[in-house]
């Protein structure tokens, strides 16, 4: 079962990055404080194990802005039940990430 | 070019490197993440971005399921969900001791391998073989059959006459002389005439090489013929006497040996050509009216040697570094033993990888002897550092690979906190901390033991 699965640290904080709403990859690089060449890998391995999923932005939207789309992520059902069990381990997780200041998730 | 079109180059050729049916959709995220990442961030966080692509890259490139890094890790278990995958687990072949000290092995059986197929490679292997005051003669006029670096010509220089001369000039400097002639003798074979390539000599010519297998034939003459002529032209058969292939490595190419008397070799043409071989009965030969040269040749024994003394040395400085180092890569008991051991059998392995591959090398290249120091030489300090490298970056308890780096604290926070990496054991053993920049405190690594009760935190 997910739950059963152990989170090492950086997996779990990154989990709780997108759980928080930091849902592009940058975003979840700032708030973790990771860098890329270890967040954008470990956000691929979460994806293979059906812990997040990853989807592009509407190419309409990111037109309206002028900008190139994102690609963004979000917590599968699997994965909110292995961070729930990885904050049991990490107590001070929670403390660690806080939710983006005038964002939506 | 301008900043964004410099950081864009850069994400491609990053891109370069993922697999090629990852390529666009890495790239886009990428590039997309970029425009973000300049709108909102500093310059040097731009930089460290794009740099990390490369990283992403080193990793996807690292996790491809096709490829012959991941030949190397076809049985290696995978990291447990949600753990992060990084670039020294594409090695995890060399993970396990055990397969570590097999590659090693396979890898220097098959420099060996493909030095025995590489013709002057061979020549030098084979030249071990032989016994030290084992020497292939001529008077000093003939000259011609040596060449330099005791590399020796195909073509037989002394005659018949020149070699009776000799004999009669020895004086009890040789325990023992014998004349080899080639000849092209033609013979009836299964598959019709052919010509072979025999060598006519004597009995004696086999009690100086030490073959007893045709010392037994002396008396009557003899045809032997070698394993492969043997398969070549008479299918196999096995009535006729043969020597084993490789038994035979004095110059010229034969396909056999037709061992007569004396009084057969006497009716020779007196001008035929042959080589002389013999044995000094002491180290040297002080007469200026032979010239010889040793078929030992100890060259190679020689340039092994010396790398011998630095792979030691490299050792001796290892375990020195590891023992050193606080006290806090030592473990008690076995496993201090085992790693020990296992640095030891890998400082041995290496050894034939470099000099068999070295030699192959400079086989390869043409021109053995002038190049073959350097390519060795070169190979002993690479070598050297993978043994030393490889060993401090292993578990001390389980002596499989570290892995999950973390770095840890910044250049400028050295006074408040330590900086370096953490790399943990994957078995939950324990924690190598790696200072980046050495401080009082903090000069070398540490390694810091995991008790039982961290097992929870490990599969």
């Amino acid at each position: 079962m997910a739950t059963e699965l152990k989170l090492s640290h950086t997996a779990a904080m990154i989990l709780k990055a997108i759980d928080a709403g930091h849902v592009y990859g940058f975003g979840v690089m700032e708030v973790t404080g990771l860098p890329s060449g270890t967040v954008y890998p470990a956000m691929r391995r979460l994806e293979r194990d059906a812990l997040i999923r990853s989807r592009w932005e509407k190419q309409a939207i990111a037109d309206a802005e002028q900008r190139p789309p994102r690609k963004y992520y979000t917590l599968t059902a699997s994965g909110r039940a292995t961070l729930e069990a990885s904050e049991k381990r990490y107590p001070l997780l929670a403390n660690l990430i806080p939710a983006p200041v005038g964002e939506d998730a | 070019m301008s900043p964004a079109s410099f950081h864009l180059a850069i994400l491609r050729c990053a891109a370069v490197l993922v697999p090629v049916a990852q390529r666009t959709d890495w790239l886009a995220e990428w590039r997309s993440e970029l425009w973000h990442i300049r709108r909102e961030s500093h310059g040097t966080n731009v930089a460290a971005f794009c740099m990390g692509a490369f990283r992403d890259a080193f990793w996807l490139r690292c996790n491809e399921p096709i490829g012959p890094r991941s030949l190397l890790r076809l049985d290696a278990p995978a990291p447990p969900a949600g753990i992060d995958s990084f670039p020294d687990q594409g090695v995890a072949a060399l993970s396990s001791p055990f397969r570590c000290l097999g590659w090693m092995a396979t890898l220097g059986a098959a420099s060996l391998g493909v030095g025995l197929l590489l013709p002057a490679a061979r020549v030098v292997l084979y030249s071990a073989l032989y016994p030290r005051n084992l020497v292939l003669i001529s008077p000093v006029q003939a000259g011609g059959a040596f060449e330099a670096n005791g590399f020796l010509g195909p073509h037989p220089t002394v005659s018949r006459e020149r070699f009776e001369s000799l004999k009669m000039l020895d004086g009890g400097q040789f325990t023992g002389l014998a004349f080899y002639a080639p000849v092209d003798l033609p013979v009836e074979t299964p598959r019709g005439k052919r010509t072979l390539n025999i060598v006519k000599t004597t009995p004696d010519l086999f009690r100086i090489l030490d073959i007893p297998a045709a010392q037994a034939q002396a008396g009557t003459p003899t045809l032997i013929l070698t394993d492969d002529a043997r398969r070549k032209y008479f299918d196999g058969d096995l009535r006729i006497p043969t020597l084993p292939d490789g038994t035979w490595n004095l110059p010229g190419r034969v396909d056999g040996w037709l061992i007569e008397d004396d009084s057969a070799l006497a009716v020779l043409p007196a001008k035929t050509a042959g080589f002389v071989t013999g044995r000094l009965r002491y180290d040297t030969l002080h007469d200026s009216r032979f010239q010889y040269i040793r078929l030992a040749d100890r060259s190679f024994e020689l340039f092994v040697t010396i790398p011998l003394m630095f792979v030691f040395s490299g050792i001796l400085w290892a375990v020195m570094l590891a023992g050193s180092s606080g006290g806090h890569m030592r473990t008690a008991g076995t496993p201090g033993l085992r790693r020990s051991l296992f640095l030891v059998a890998k400082s041995l392995l290496v050894l034939p990888i470099v000099a068999f591959g070295s030699l192959d090398v400079t086989a390869l290249s043409g021109s053995l002897t002038p190049l073959f120091f350097n390519v060795i030489m070169f190979g002993i300090f690479i070598a050297a550092r993978w043994v030393i490298t490889d060993q401090l970056n292993r578990c001390p308890v389980c002596l499989r690979f570290l892995a999950h780096p973390v770095r840890i604290g910044g250049p400028s926070r050295i006074l408040l906190e330590w900086h370096g990496t953490e790399l943990m054991c994957d078995r939950g053993h324990g924690l190598l901390y790696v200072p980046e920049w050495p401080a009082l405190w903090s000069g070398r690594q540490r390694w810091m033991g995991l008790g039982p009760s961290w097992g929870g935190l490990f599969p």
